[in-house]
């Protein structure tokens, strides 16, 4: 809305009052297109929800969720719907895609002979190599934006609706056929998938010093409930955080999917902050997201919106560093520098906590992994009590290859050890949703 | 009818839109839409260090709750074009933000007046282009949030 001075100061006759607001258009599939979803749906074997943002823009979290349990189709949310259905859930099958994803969240696609997309886009870093994705499988593709539907490859049924009254009806027609026992049973399926769950979980318990980036997450689950509000941007950092943290409620995983631009962290949350303010806001960055636009941290401390930065310094573009492998170099990437002002920093290069501080807010530094759970909890109270923004600035190792995908799906390298056991991922879900 | 300047209707059309929050940062070119903000007394503005910052914070605003869209405001020239990634991004993922920018006199564009950029055009290439345009009556209906 751009608006000229001699606009903006011209006057005008105009009575508010009368203002109303227009009707916003708001697509809904009709009973014939849920009854022929769902006769896709039954003559599958083994099909999956692909769980999108719409779903969380609609605010139809519970619907998808009624839906998953009446028909016992299990839900992969996309990064955007991560949170509609709650980590600890049976029917949650896991992320797919090639970097923000689970092990099972893939290996339950591929094992999927359809996939129904609800609110999603099918964007690249979910999908991976389109002919892997697709391979045997049929897709139906709901979506409220008509040029989604065929943007990404053509589905085998495709409906333009609003998540939520494609899911109502969707449900409607379910709960009938339910009563006339017309709904396949697919608790064999649903055992499957939760089987894949605890059998592929990556190991989060490490005691290495500089501390490994996993274990800090294994401490943010013990520290942060349900009830948390995450945000993240982009880079290892928020890739770790999708494979290791746990999300239970629509909209309290916040992070920009698609475009991904550096430094969006910071300002995100302290939206999150006014929009909320109740809210338990826990943001996770690496360094260089925070320093991109650190100076809003002073708007933090300013308008006393409260939240906890979780900062995982490794002083380096570490995403940009790993994708370098490909070119066997490590260029432009490194952040470290002798700080002449903080040697305390050890070749990190910016002190983080002085930064910080500088701009108002409160600011710990961690170095080794028994002193997270502490650390946590004084950011609780120094949040509490100071009302501003707290960094807890953890030292990490320098390089650490986060599991990915150049290529498919199917061929995510994994360059750490796995879970064999519960202790090896004491904070994973999946081990107790087994049980 | 009451008469009042085009800047205090803006005002009013947010507040009957269910605006509550603002972040942003004045400048020349919108102070005229902070003196109708600061008559009115009951829009809430978090002053970015950036407008870049602002943007996003709009963008974090939308996101965490329902049925209130954030709103970043910012001056002419470099504030606009600050706010295009934040349009990106918010465009990108389907998280509605309105972006409002001040502009230079309507007979001053194109005429390379000082931070009169064409903030329009340049808005018009973003993705999932929700073109942004003084010109355009419909701005209201963006004010609320799109479902699904």
């Amino acid at each position: 809305m751009d608006l000229p001075l001699d606009v903006q100061l011209a006057e005008i006759e105009f009575d508010p009052e009368c203002y109303e607001p227009l009707p916003v258009m708001n697509p809904a599939a009709t009973r014939a297109q849920a009854e022929k979803a769902l006769d896709l749906l039954g003559r599958a074997q083994r099909p999956v929800i692909v769980a999108g943002g719409g779903i969380v823009n609609a605010d139809a979290a519970d619907l998808l969720v009624e839906f998953a349990e009446l028909t016992g189709i299990p839900v992969v949310p996309t990064l955007m719907g991560w949170g509609v259905i709650p980590d600890d859930h049976r029917l949650m099958a896991g992320m797919a895609g090639l970097q923000t994803a689970h092990r099972s969240g893939n290996a339950t696609l591929l094992a999927s002979d359809l996939v129904i997309g609800i609110g999603n886009r099918w964007a690249n870093r979910h999908t991976g190599n389109l002919e892997v994705y697709r391979d045997g499988r049929t897709f139906i593709h709901i979506d409220i934006e008509p040029t989604q539907i065929g943007r990404v490859f053509a589905p085998d049924f495709g409906i333009v609706s609003d998540a939520a009254q494609a899911l109502a009806r969707m449900i409607e027609v379910g709960r009938e056929r339910a009563a006339t026992r017309l709904l396949p049973d697919r608790s064999a399926w649903a055992a499957e998938c939760v089987a894949r769950r605890t059998t592929l979980e990556r190991r989060t318990h490490f005691d290495h010093i500089p501390i490994k980036p996993q274990r800090v997450f294994e401490e943010m689950n013990r520290a942060f409930g349900p009830e948390t509000r995450y945000v993240s941007a982009i880079g290892l950092s928020q890739i770790a955080a999708a494979q290791f943290l746990h999300v239970y409620r629509p909209r309290h995983w916040i992070n920009c999917g698609q475009a991904g631009p550096l430094g969006w962290t910071v300002p995100a949350a302290l939206g999150v902050c006014v929009a909320d303010p109740d809210a338990t806001v826990v943001a996770v960055t690496g360094d260089y997201d925070l320093q991109f636009m650190i100076e809003e941290l002073a708007v933090g401390a300013q308008f006393n919106l409260p939240y906890i930065h979780v900062l995982l310094n490794n002083s380096y573009l570490g995403l940009i560093r790993q994708a370098q492998r490909a070119f066997d170099m490590d260029y432009c990437v490194q952040l470290g520098f002798d700080n002449i002002n903080s040697p305390e920093t050890d070749g990190y290069g910016v002190d983080h906590v002085k930064v910080a501080e500088g701009l108002g807010c409160k600011a710990l530094r961690v170095r080794t992994p028994d002193a997270l759970p502490q650390a946590f909890e004084d950011a609780k109270k120094l949040a509490a009590e100071f009302r501003v923004p707290v960094i807890v600035e953890v030292m990490t190792e320098r390089v650490t290859n986060i599991a990915m995908s150049g290529t498919d799906i199917g061929n995510v390298v994994e360059f750490e050890e796995l879970a064999l056991t519960a202790e090896d991922a004491p904070t994973a879900v999946s081990f107790a949703a087994a049980d | 009818m009451a008469r009042m300047t085009a800047a205090d209707a803006a005002v009013a059309v947010l507040r009957r839109e269910g605006i509550t929050d603002l972040f942003g940062l004045p400048g020349a070119a919108i102070n005229p839409f902070y003196a109708a903000v600061r008559r009115d007394g009951h829009l809430s503005h978090t002053l970015a260090r950036h407008v870049e910052g602002a943007s996003h914070m709009a963008e974090g605003y939308t996101r965490a709750a329902p049925g209130r869209i954030g709103v970043c405001v910012g001056t002419s020239g470099p504030a606009g074009t600050d706010m295009i990634t934040g349009l990106y991004s918010a465009s990108a993922d389907s998280i509605p933000i309105l972006a409002i920018t001040g502009q230079a006199p309507v007979a001053r564009l194109h005429k390379e007046d000082f931070q009169a950029v064409d903030i329009a055009a340049i808005a018009a290439r973003s993705p999932n282009g929700r073109s942004p345009s003084w010109s355009r009556p419909r701005f209201p209906a963006r004010c609320r949030r799109r479902s699904g």
